[in-house]
């Protein structure tokens, strides 16, 4: 009975006493005070910053960039998957709402780091070391969040610009910032990327002489960061943010110069270069080619991973190794700009697949496809794939450069750039079938007018870069006649083969020049008491 | 009352019960081991006592209760009546009482035989109801508390408490998510209050509170469905002696932080004083779908012409000519033949469906389910100890093919009186439920679409199969047999409740009691997605593996204090609670099998294993409660109770919640006391404050989750802010009035009680959509007032009461008004189903209630009328379209691809689209045109409850209905938007718009339609032939004959027949799950239909 009594006392002794505390610690999750304290931390939480480009780069990204272009459409009777090719989109699109979403949580995640890597404990790394990478770290953060607000001013205009720590729910609603300001901010960060991001991992940088060892002025990455930005990268991406600026709508044409500078740093540099095989490019062979400054890092590893190559592929039959969706088609305006010889004209294909890989043709234009992602062997997933997601590679930055020089009246400059273009496309292509493709496009010899070469290079871009994220951009940047005139004049023919068939694109009535900027989400509108949406979007 | 409860003289009323309990631990403890010690050493004198109970008919009364007054020694008398019971010399009197009858006492004088008649006492005044940590005899109660009885209870088929509640109890809405068996439920108690935090009531199962909370999965990312449960579905009701509903706020306040959703008191059963007695019970039931709430669908031939005139419309549609629609057409396309062949006129596509078979799906896919049930138990003890103990057995095998639901239950319920001053009840309560069935519900994503929708679309020229259709390229035709039986989902639980409560009585004024409960619940659900289609298709297979674990457990420790002292009594309780609670989840995906015959069984075959993804959170709250009641000759009770509750979910624990309350029992002043007519008559008041903390653990603080990233191609470890903690959070309150009126006449033979509260709820807890340029989509924050306000009735009649034949009828009825008061900063809030691309959503606005969809209101087909024509009567055409009629105000929608603009920007109406109102008259149709298009809660709604019994028969009639609320079909949503032909519809689009068919009901045949609008609200108003229970009890002598104490069979008969307008399966429904089940509830998607079931039943007593 003593013993009753005994362990009686000893249970309300125990629930009683031992467990007064109100103040419990999250079991499964880290809190950010607890976090954050040396170089090494930070750079996880450098990691899980770029986990946005998972979203951000996600299929709906090629469907709002390249569908409603010159380039690309969608032919599918399938609402949410044309809409952007119809110009149907509207503020309650959830892939505008996941765009918008994912770039300010990326923003978000960056300014924490911004905010925090410079009080973070350099542990093992020596003073010379601790500083580069301490840089490197703020350099990945300020790249990255440059990187989503170029994205969010060319996709929505003026956005609210947030550089600060977010800790509490004060002052949540921001306003939208005007752009200049917005690319006063990417420049100031990409200038600081440029200077402190490490080079790709096969560069070798000058040294200096520290207590006499010699170390790296520019360090470069291990291949186990492959995958980082590099100093090169934010070059590049610079080139693009002035091309930009320097376009329609804010046509600051003085950026048109410093664009044509920083694109020639990249070239002058000679890190990087054009791959010889541009169809491997966008393989899980070619992700890796020298020639691309910058990709989205996705690894077929159960997360969600990039579908770019699902999402445009040709549809068919199901042994085919590249079978996608068939979500994305040429316009048969931009079809009709390459020409035959061309062998980059196979990021097109008329048809869907047969079970031999081949492509079933069809003469109604409706039923091609846009065919730029190749799988040496058969993917695990259509839906998910390890390819990476392109975002700059070095043919861009060359044609940037021909663009940029060509506005400045260096035709011969840009002529030469273009060129460097239009001969990989030749050299590539007669290892095809040198009967067939190899002899176009051909070099342009004599320099033509500036117009002329203007119109030259933008179709040239459109051949060389459809598909994989630019379009809508390059066409936005032409300005509102292009835009307009480009858009408008598409048609299609139920037969290729005859003449009569060709009929007005339907839903080129659609087409304003309100649409060259997308809605602001409603979800963002609503909740934000400050934001006001763009014109002709409710 | 804010005065009165001051922050600073909170901490000191909170010091003060601190100490006070420590105080009374500290001495309960010392006392508590003098007692044992000596208690046991020590005999004492007795003898047996020997009587009789019966009524004034002579009736034996088994099961009456004898005890010594003022102990708890007693016994209870047997079939015959007799009883036996040991005295001590000291025992003054009797106490006898027996349900139904009225109470005596009876002076013990040493007699050896008491012989003993009791009087039917019809008020029920005596009867005991539980009230929070206590009970009370119902004359003494100043709360609003509603009792369900084990009668009521047995009364079910499918053996779930659900329906015992279910328009039984005045002021409870209940809603069951669809009807797969052991489908969780939701009850709301009075209107919900909350927004986003927690809206089910506070469960106490034999006095351990277990608070449920489906918001939980939700905010982990998981499938709600996957461990949706409530208390109630591992309960086996036959073990369940009462469920006392307590409504208003001076009975949920001594629950203080979670009684602002009311509290379901759920009482096991439990021995009873005499001889052992064994139970057994079994009944077997079918179960199934009737052939009249089949959906029609179109049959093949229906189907066929709807897709001759989808290609015609096509051709025709900009001549908008009639005369020309089937002369000298082209039709290219045969989905039946796969494109190929053609082009046919319509008479040739007519002849080639005309040869198909029609294939009704849903009756290949529904079946006559069987439920069987077991259930053994044994009960009996004497004045030391007593013991009830029950196993029982489910089998629902479901009325879709491939489901199954079984449940495992075991009860223990013990009381020892260890000493005339110390007892000890246990109460064990372990149970396993298993639960398979394909998945219903899903999204409107065609990979993700549930087995039921799925079902009710599959095109019906096709036989079972599997192949790739040749009219899609990426679509799969699956049959939804063979899908259901490749695809499984199946949940099983082990839930242990456990509970033991230490009574020990100091003086016959201070008694001390502790309770230790557990509860400890392991889940896993299990899913596996075949390779070739549906959901596994773009992965290989996907195998899913869900577990949890939950462990609760809880410590009350009262301090019990009653005195009398002339006509003044008081009762009084100071008490100290505790509730931890630790939650952890494991997930476990894994993608392409070459090896799928295991399914889940073995994710080991999966080549490409998810991230794991685990969780484990806890919280605890720790509670100082008190409560006194002062009665005045029986006549007034005033009861005050007070409780301060802190949470570890709260950056400032603690709240501070009072309640007072006033009761007057006027028929026994001294103007009605001799009334004939008026027997009883009792006015209640009462106020109080309750509160809420229903938010997941630890909103308080930011935390940091894994967020993944690849660096060469190998993933790399990445952390990232996912939440931004809410310091300032804090309860969410409830403010709640009650007057009540209790009436009864003639002896009880009338009752009626009514009820009349308002509730005002502030703070409250709301996940609010923040601007996603903070980064982060929503935070919790305390925003807004919500009100509820209703009235509530109970009549209760005997209609007949002769010796043979008894009428009794039951009626509730509920009325509830709920009103959205304030949003902070807003007006209104949005939010998006889980279904659509964001096409349609849920509103909370200021003034309505909530539970409101949002959409686009419509007003019939655009039709010739609509449009110009010549002197001739032809159609005016310009530009290839017909022209409109000026001066419309309705467009169709400009979200559809299909629909050109003109010069304006203004969309081109066809011939046969829908017409939406434009709202703001812009002269376009977007989303600012969305109007409030459903509202989903109930106006009111109720039971009647028929009783007859003619000897040894019994026949029950239960109907419950509500009425006034919309039903959102997300059914016909699914089955419209559909253009291509692959797809079956309802046999409503026999009536599609054609030149031929200008007034139809339904838009031309190639429209597809992406929004919701007002076409897929219904009322959903209904009235339920609830159930049907016919039993006959053999008479005691007969039953005697055979051998047995008591042989009752039975039939009950569930769900017999709906009335109701609603087109779906069943008005009942809510697939929503997690807050959406609030925000946007009363959405049939998929919904397993509820099923009617016939059981045939034996109880048997030895």
């Amino acid at each position: 009975m003593k013993k009753i009594v005994i362990t009686l006392g000893l249970i309300m002794a125990v629930f009683t006493s031992c467990h007064d505390n109100l103040d419990l610690d999250p079991i499964s999750e880290i809190t950010p005070d607890t976090f954050f304290n040396d170089l090494d931390e930070v750079e996880i939480a450098v990691n899980g910053m770029y986990n946005v480009f998972r979203a951000q780069y996600h299929q709906f990204y090629i469907k709002i960039t390249d569908h409603g272009s010159h380039v690309g459409t969608n032919n599918l009777n399938n609402y949410n998957q044309n809409l952007y090719a119809t110009f149907s989109f509207n503020s309650a699109d959830r892939d505008i709402l996941t765009l918008w979403q994912s770039a300010y949580q990326g923003i978000y995640r960056s300014n924490v780091i911004i905010n925090r890597v410079q009080e973070a404990d350099q542990g093992d790394y020596d003073d010379y070391m601790a500083e580069k990478y301490r840089n490197r770290l703020e350099a990945e953060a300020r790249f990255t969040r440059a990187l989503l607000y170029f994205n969010m001013v060319r996709f929505f205009g003026d956005v609210p610009l947030i550089l600060e720590e977010r800790d509490d729910f004060e002052n949540i609603n921001a306003p939208r910032t005007d752009s200049k300001l917005v690319y006063d901010q990417i420049i100031e960060d990409l200038q600081f990327a440029e200077t402190h991001l490490y080079g790709p991992n096969w560069y070798t940088s000058e040294t200096v002489d520290i207590n006499g060892e010699a170390r790296p002025v520019i360090p470069s990455y291990d291949l186990e960061d492959f995958g980082r930005p590099t100093f090169s990268a934010a070059k590049g991406l610079l080139a693009k943010v002035y091309l930009t600026r320097a376009s329609w709508p804010l046509n600051e044409t003085a950026y048109f110069a410093l664009a044509e500078e920083k694109a020639n740093e990249v070239i002058d540099s000679n890190i990087y270069q054009l791959a010889d095989n541009y169809h491997e490019l966008l393989s899980p062979e070619g992700e890796r080619s020298t020639e691309w400054l910058y990709t989205a890092q996705f690894d077929y590893d159960g997360l969600q991973a990039a579908p770019w190559g699902g999402f445009t592929n040709p549809a068919g039959n199901a042994k085919a190794i590249d079978r996608g969706f068939g979500r994305t088609s040429p316009t048969l305006q931009f079809y009709r700009k390459f020409e035959e010889q061309d062998a980059r004209i196979l990021s097109c294909a008329k048809g869907n697949f047969k079970a031999n890989g081949t492509i079933a043709e069809k003469t109604n234009t409706k039923q091609w496809r846009s065919y730029k992602y190749r799988f040496s062997t058969m993917p695990v997933s259509r839906f998910r794939t390890d390819m990476n997601a392109p975002i700059l590679r070095y043919a861009d930055v060359l044609l940037m450069h021909a663009e940029a020089a060509a506005q400045n009246g260096n035709l011969d400059d840009a002529v030469v750039s273009l060129n460097k273009v239009r001969a990989r496309a030749r050299s590539f292509g007669s290892s095809l079938d040198a009967s067939s493709y190899g002899a176009a496009p051909a070099d342009i010899v004599s320099t033509p007018a500036q117009e002329e070469l203007l119109d030259i290079i933008f179709w040239d871009r459109a051949k060389e870069l459809c598909f994989e994220g630019h379009s809508r951009f390059d066409l936005v940047r032409a300005g509102e006649e292009r835009f307009m005139e480009e858009l408008t004049s598409q048609t299609f023919m139920n037969n290729i083969n005859n003449p009569d068939t060709e009929k007005p694109a339907p839903w080129i009535v659609n087409v304003n020049t309100n649409r060259m900027i997308l809605p602001i989400p409603e979800s963002e509108v609503s909740a934000n008491t400050a934001m006001e949406q763009n014109p002709g979007y409710n | 009352m804010n005065l009165i409860f001051s922050e600073t003289l909170n901490n000191k009323l909170l010091l003060m019960i601190k100490n006070l309990l420590r105080l009374t631990r500290n001495v309960f403890l010392l006392t508590l081991g003098f007692t044992m010690l000596t208690a046991f050493q020590s005999a004492f004198a007795q003898k047996t006592l020997k009587g009789n109970v019966k009524d004034e008919t002579g009736m034996p009364l088994a099961g009456a209760s004898i005890i010594v007054t003022g102990t708890p020694v007693g016994a209870q008398a047997d079939f015959d009546g007799d009883f036996e019971i040991l005295v001590v010399d000291s025992a003054k009197s009797f106490t006898v009482t027996f349900l139904g009858y009225k109470e005596q006492v009876i002076t013990y004088e040493g007699q050896d035989f008491l012989d003993i008649t009791m009087k039917e006492d019809r008020s029920e005044l005596d009867e005991v109801v539980l009230i929070g940590y206590g009970q009370s005899a119902s004359r003494d109660v100043t709360g609003a508390i509603s009792k369900v009885k084990e009668e009521a209870i047995q009364r079910t088929v499918n053996n779930t408490l659900e329906q015992a509640l279910n328009g039984r109890v005045a002021g409870v809405n209940t809603i069951t998510t669809d009807g797969t068996p052991g489908a969780g439920i939701r009850i709301r108690v009075r209107g919900g209050t909350s927004i986003n935090a927690n809206n089910e009531p506070l469960y106490v199962i034999d006095g351990m509170p277990i608070e449920v909370n489906y918001n939980e999965a939700q905010s982990q990312g998981l499938s709600v469905s996957a461990t949706e449960s409530s208390p109630l579905a591992n309960l086996d009701p036959s073990s369940i002696e009462s469920i006392e509903v307590l409504k208003d706020a001076s009975a949920t306040a001594i629950y203080g932080s979670r009684g602002a959703n009311g509290v379901v008191m759920i009482t096991t059963k439990s021995g009873k004083v005499g001889k052992s007695r064994i139970f057994f019970d079994t009944s077997m039931a079918t179960n199934f779908i009737p052939r009249s709430r089949f959906i029609p669908l179109m049959d093949v031939q229906e189907w066929g012409d709807f897709n001759i005139n989808n290609q015609l419309y096509n051709i025709n549609r900009f001549t908008g000519n009639g005369s020309a629609y089937e002369e000298n057409p082209t039709i290219t396309s045969n989905p039946i033949g796969g494109g190929d062949g053609g082009p046919y006129t319509p008479d040739e596509l007519r002849a080639i469906y005309a040869e198909q078979e029609s294939t009704d799906w849903q009756d290949e896919y529904y079946r006559d389910g069987i439920i069987t049930n077991y259930s053994l138990g044994a009960s009996g003890g004497d004045e030391k100890s007593l013991y009830a103990l029950r196993g029982s057995y489910l089998n629902n095998t479901g009325a879709i093919r491939n489901s199954h639901f079984k449940r495992y239950n075991f009860n223990l319920n013990l009381k020892n009186n260890i000493s005339d001053k110390f007892n000890v009840r246990t109460v064990l309560i372990p149970s396993y439920t298993d639960k398979m069935g394909p998945l219903t519900g899903g999204d409107f994503n065609q990979r993700n679409m549930g087995s039921v929708i799925r079902m009710l679309t599959r095109r019906p020229d096709r036989g079972p199969g599997v192949f790739e259709d040749p009219n899609d390229d990426s679509g799969i035709w699956v049959d939804p047999i063979t899908q259901d039986q490749r695809q499984r989902n199946q949940t099983s639980i082990f839930d242990f409740t456990g509970n033991t409560f230490l009574t020990y009585q100091f003086d016959k004024h201070f008694s001390f009691s502790t309770r230790l409960g557990t509860k400890i619940q392991n889940g896993k659900n299990k899913n596996y997605f075949p390779s070739d289609f549906g959901r596994g298709y773009q992965d290989g297979g996907v195998g899913t593996r869900f577990t949890w674990q939950n462990l609760m457990w809880n410590n009350q420790n009262l301090l019990n204090y009653k005195n009398q002292f002339g006509k003044h009594r008081i009762t009084a309780l100071l008490g100290h609670e505790q509730t931890y609670r630790r939650r952890e989840t494991e997930s476990m995906i894994a993608k392409n099998f070459d090896v799928e015959t295991l399914q889940a069984d073995q994710l080991g075959f999966g080549l490409i294993p998810d991230p794991i993804f685990t969780n484990s959170n806890e919280f605890q709250i720790i509670s100082y409660l008190s409560r006194i009641n002062y009665n005045y000759a029986g006549k007034y009770n005033l009861t005050f109770s007070y409780r301060a509750d802190g949470s570890s979910k709260f950056e400032d624990p603690w709240g501070f919640f009072p309640s007072a309350a006033f009761s007057w029992n006027i028929n026994r002043e001294k103007f009605l006391r001799n009334s004939n007519t008026i027997s009883n008559l009792k006015l209640r008041m009462s106020y109080g404050q309750t509160a809420n903390q229903g938010v997941p653990a630890y909103v308080n603080l930011s935390l940091m989750g894994n967020t993944n990233y690849v660096l060469n191609d190998t993933a790399v470890t990445g952390l990232s802010v996912f939440q931004l903690g809410n310091p300032d959070l804090t309860w969410e309150k409830t403010h709640s009035y009650d007057l009540g009126l209790d009436y009864g006449m003639f002896d009880g033979r009338i009752r009626f009680v009514a009820d009349l509260y308002y509730k005002k709820t502030f703070d409250l807890l709301l996940n609010e959509p923040l601007p996603m340029s903070t980064g982060f989509s929503n935070k919790y924050s305390n925003i807004g007032e919500v009100e509820n306000r209703g009235i509530e009735l109970i009549l209760n009649t005997v209609n007949v009461d002769s010796k043979d034949f008894t009428w009794e009828t039951e009626f509730t009825f509920s009325k509830n008004d709920n009103k959205i008061l304030d949003l902070g900063a807003v007006e209104e809030e949005l939010f998006r189903d889980q279904f659509s691309n964001g096409q349609f959503s849920g509103i909370m606005r200021v003034g309505e209630q909530l539970g409101t969809w949002y959409g686009y209101e419509t007003a019939g087909i655009f039709s010739y009328d609509d449009f110009q024509t010549d002197v001739d009567g032809n159609p005016l055409i310009e530009n290839g379209y017909p022209l409109v009629k000026e001066g419309l105000d309705v467009y169709p929608t400009s979200t559809r691809a299909a629909n050109p603009q003109d010069a304006d920007n203004k969309p081109i109406p066809f011939y046969g689209d829908v017409k939406y109102v434009d709202q703001n008259g812009d002269g376009l149709i977007t989303p600012e045109d969305r109007v409030i298009i459903a509202r989903t809660q109930p106006k009111h709604y109720g039971g009647i409850f028929n009783k007859f019994t003619y000897k040894g028969f019994e026949l029950g009639v239960f109907f419950t209905y509500k009425y006034g609320f919309d039903v959102v079909n997300g059914n016909t949503y699914r089955m419209n938007r559909l253009g291509q032909n692959n797809t079956n519809r309802p046999d409503t689009y026999n009536d599609v718009w054609t030149p031929l068919n200008p007034n139809a009901s339904m838009p031309r045949a190639d429209y597809n339609e992406q929004t919701i609008t007002d076409r897929n609200v219904e009322d959903g108003s209904y009235i339920r032939l609830q159930s049907l229970n016919i039993s006959y009890n053999l008479p005691n002598k007969y039953a005697k004959k055979i051998g047995v104490s008591s042989f009752k069979i039975y039939t009950n008969i569930d769900n017999i027949k709906v009335w109701t307008k609603y087109s779906g399966y069943d008005p009942e429904v809510s697939v929503s799950s997690g807050q959406r089940a609030v925000i946007m509830p009363n959405l049939d998607y998929g919904a397993y239909p509820r099923t009617t079931s016939i059981a045939l039943g034996l109880r048997v007593g030895l």
